[in-house]
């Protein structure tokens, strides 16, 4: 078989085995599992905004945003909108 | 109404995965859009082609996805506790589209409805893939800069999801303690150490304080 396909049925196999697992297993320790929302969006968050100036300065801009108004549509917008503006600026 | 939802990750989907159509094209040709239509996954994606320019095997990749999407164990294990009721077929459908973009627009959602979760998943890989394929046909014909903001755009959207689900001090606790790790060890596999720690130190001060 062709190294292509191959890899590619292989990353396939290994991203729905991440994805179908939890899915058959019943973890009954919800007190662990309510924190999981909050830890997980904070781990892909931060490593993000600490990258450079911009994405802090634009990080916490969202934050403010998101604090007022808890819509998805606006956070998406004043993240890109902040960001952008602060490339072109600085 | 998913659609609406949707939408803000399907925009985005579909100009970073317009960068990955044009990256990977280099390396795969059309077979760009078939890894995009089976795996479904950003990050693990980039990795991937990365990996082949280094010239590593396929075995390596195949373990470093694993790895870098292990975090999914953790958002599926959450879903599929606000669906418990779900039937197998539903649960193999439902797990296929999971990312953590559609698990945040999924979890941002009041009602609990399996039909709408299972429509965002396909909205957004319907655009993942036709982005895919836009790179790989049209290539660099939008600027540098409009791809780079993109990325940003879904990580404003993971601070919004984060803010709202601060419920009490061992929420702060859990974001606190897995963005500090987070931020020193970076991605892939760190994200879940960082989130485990998080969850454990949310569970401890909620034994402390009882909130």
């Amino acid at each position: 078989m062709d190294w292509k396909l191959m890899l590619i049925l292989g990353m396939a196999a290994a991203t729905y085995l991440t994805r179908v697992t939890p899915f058959f297993i019943r973890i009954r320790e919800y007190r662990f599992l309510k924190y999981v929302p909050a830890s997980v969006f904070s781990s892909l968050v931060f490593p993000d905004i600490v990258r450079s100036t911009d994405n802090l300065i634009a990080g916490i801009v969202v934050f403010a945003v998101a604090w007022k108004n808890r819509d998805l549509m606006l956070a998406f917008l004043a993240g890109i909108s902040a960001l952008y503006i602060l490339r072109s600026v600085f | 109404m998913a659609l609406k939802k949707a939408i803000p990750v399907m925009v985005s989907y579909f100009f970073i995965s317009m960068a990955f159509g044009v990256v990977a094209s280099k390396f795969l040709g059309a077979y760009s859009v078939l890894m995009s239509a089976m795996v479904f996954a950003g990050a693990a994606q980039f990795i991937a082609i990365r990996m082949i320019q280094e010239g590593h095997g396929v075995l390596a990749i195949v373990l470093t996805v694993l790895l870098v999407n292990s975090r999914h164990l953790l958002m599926c294990s959450y879903m599929f506790s606000l669906y418990p009721g779900l039937n197998r077929l539903k649960r193999l459908v439902m797990a296929f589209g999971i990312t953590d973009e559609t698990f945040a627009l999924g979890i941002s959602e009041r009602k609990r409805d399996h039909r709408f979760q299972i429509k965002l998943n396909f909205l957004s890989l319907s655009s993942w893939v036709s982005g895919t394929a836009a790179g790989l046909i049209f290539g660099e014909i939008v600027p540098e800069s409009f791809y780079q903001v993109m990325p940003f755009g879904l990580t404003a959207m993971f601070i919004s999801i984060l803010v709202s689900n601060i419920k009490g001090n061992s929420y702060i606790a859990a974001a606190v303690v897995a963005g500090l790790i987070s931020a020193v060890a970076g991605t892939g596999m760190a994200v879940v150490i960082a989130s485990l720690a998080g969850m454990l130190a949310g569970s401890v001060v909620e034994r402390w304080t009882g909130s």
